[in-house]
């Protein structure tokens, strides 16, 4: 049964559904009459039958009709974000969701744009958030991004500090400074998103993310 | 709120004269349970609000006061749709009119490409159209939403969900905004849409069985019940609104970390018979909601409730 039909007969109410599509199965996306998020430029929403000599191709195509470049580039950006953050907002408190909302403007605000800065990818985000939500940390982290669009969070209490860079696909790379009793160290670990507070606890032997 | 024995009394003669039987339940259980709201005239018993009506009839559902804390919802969505078309000037007065509480705009086109098939070695006719079929509006938060086309509005709130009132006095407000710019139409349907991810904590390589959580899914053996994905769609009447529901479910990639998560896409519309005032509307549109209620407690069980109320 094609989305058209659906329209019809089961009265989907509206396009405008959110699921993404990283975090739905595409089943799920045709068999629901769901649309992809929004995003510049072209796509494809609905397609009917395709078959030789049978009615037209139907699509509908979405176009910006304020801002361009980097402007509607940083927009949509901003939007991927706040969509993943949205999607998964039950589980954040309110303090972590205004903070996360707060720096993906900040970090993505055209008047501070310079050559230099990076978009965030939003496998890396969405790395974070997973993370955010697994391990429950109890400080909000100071957040940035790297020159590879990976984002950048960092945790610092007395003398002790994580830095990790979130990769897409629930991977991070931590640095760990702690002072031991043979003066200051520094370790490096890189691996799945879920090991990276017992890390950090284990070898910093402290609550730093807390 | 009161479980006065007489209140309870009466609950219980009204609820065995219409069939019902609560007759297995201790006391407590029952005194706990019973609620009267004497504003609104209707009493809650174990956990379902009940309003005489002739008949009695489901108001609502057993979902607590000011809701989950942690309600499911991922998008929500009231559409209005007209039986007579709106020009693009109104459509592009309306979007000019909402610009400051939705500055992002995007046109959507309908694009269609007609190819004739022709014989071997001749040039294929190709017939390309493009018609402008409505704009998408997208608020700063990237989190409201309205979609509008030439016989539809649509205003959708993404997560985190605001809560009914201030939801629904948005969609009323942007119905009221285009009606402005296009006069009278005649409201040919109305519909609210809930969609609901339950994400279920489940230890890595551990089954979850989705009717624990939903109570439409799959009747399928112990053995297998932990099925990676189906797709359930039911179509059922609601007599309370004249109107239909289409209840989707199924299971989606989890958006966390040793989690599954199972959709509740609830859609709830009227197309027959509607009425046309402005007060009426948002009436039927409450009572859809309070139906959308009763349906979303019907198929949910309470090891979902618990997920939903987790501090």
């Amino acid at each position: 049964v094609s989305s058209a039909l659906q329209d019809q007969a089961f009265g989907i109410s509206s396009d405008a559904t959110a699921i993404d599509p990283r975090w739905s199965t595409s089943t799920s996306i045709k068999q629901f009459g769901s649309s992809l998020p929004t995003t510049w430029g072209a796509r494809h929403i609905r397609r009917d039958r395709v078959t030789a000599g049978a009615p037209a191709i139907h699509s509908q195509a979405y176009v910006p009709t304020t801002g361009q470049g980097l402007e509607a580039a940083l927009f949509q950006n901003r939007s991927e974000l706040k969509l993943l953050t949205g999607q998964v907002a039950m589980h954040l408190g309110r303090a972590e969701r205004t903070s996360l909302f707060e720096a993906i403007d900040r970090l993505l605000d055209i008047e501070h744009w310079e050559d230099e800065s990076s978009k965030i990818d939003v496998g890396a985000f969405r790395t974070y958030l997973r993370f955010a939500i697994y391990a429950r940390p109890g400080r909000i982290p100071n957040l940035g991004v790297g020159p590879s669009g990976a984002l950048l969070a960092g945790w610092r209490s007395e003398g002790r500090s994580a830095h990790v860079e979130f990769l897409p696909d629930d991977q991070c790379v931590a640095l760990l400074r702690y002072e031991s009793v043979r003066g200051p160290e520094t370790s490096a670990w890189r691996g799945h998103v879920a090991r990276l507070r017992s890390m950090i606890e284990g070898l910093t032997e402290s609550k730093l993310l807390d | 709120v009161t479980a006065d024995p007489d209140i309870f009394r009466a609950a219980k003669l009204l609820i065995n004269q219409h069939g019902g039987d609560f007759s297995r339940l201790a006391r407590n259980e029952l005194s706990s349970s019973l609620c009267w709201s004497p504003a609104e005239d209707k009493i809650m018993l174990a956990g379902i609000w009940y309003r005489e009506r002739g008949s009695i009839a489901l108001t609502g559902s057993n979902m607590p006061p000011g809701g989950y804390r942690r309600p499911p919802i991922v998008e929500a969505v009231i559409e209005h749709r007209f039986e007579q078309t709106l020009s693009e000037d109104a459509l592009k007065k309306f979007v000019r009119n909402v610009d400051g509480s939705y500055p992002t705009t995007e046109q959507m086109f309908d694009v269609s490409l007609e190819v004739t098939p022709v014989a071997a070695g001749q040039d294929a006719a190709t017939v390309a159209k493009q018609e402008l079929a409505g704009y998408r509006m997208t608020a700063s938060d990237s989190i409201n939403i309205v979609v509008l086309r030439k016989d539809r509005i649509a205003t959708a709130r993404r997560a985190p969900y605001c809560g009914w009132r201030e939801f629904s006095e948005k969609a009323n407000e942007n119905l009221l905004a285009l009606k402005k710019v296009s006069g009278y139409r005649t409201v040919t349907r109305i519909a609210a849409r809930y969609i609901n991810r339950i994400d279920i904590p489940t230890q890595a390589g551990h089954a979850t069985n989705a009717k624990d959580y939903i109570l439409a899914a799959p009747d399928l053996p112990a053995e297998a019940a932990a099925v990676d994905a189906y797709s359930l769609q039911l179509s059922m009447p609601v007599p309370a609104i004249a109107g239909h529901a289409v209840v989707r479910t199924g299971p989606v990639t989890s958006p966390l970390i040793d989690h599954t998560s199972l959709l509740l896409d609830i859609d709830l519309y009227r197309d027959q018979n509607l009425p046309q005032k402005d007060a009426d509307l948002v009436q039927l549109l409450e009572e859809i909601r309070l139906q959308k209620n009763y349906l979303f407690e019907a198929f949910i069980t309470a090891r979902a409730r618990e997920i939903f109320d987790r501090e």
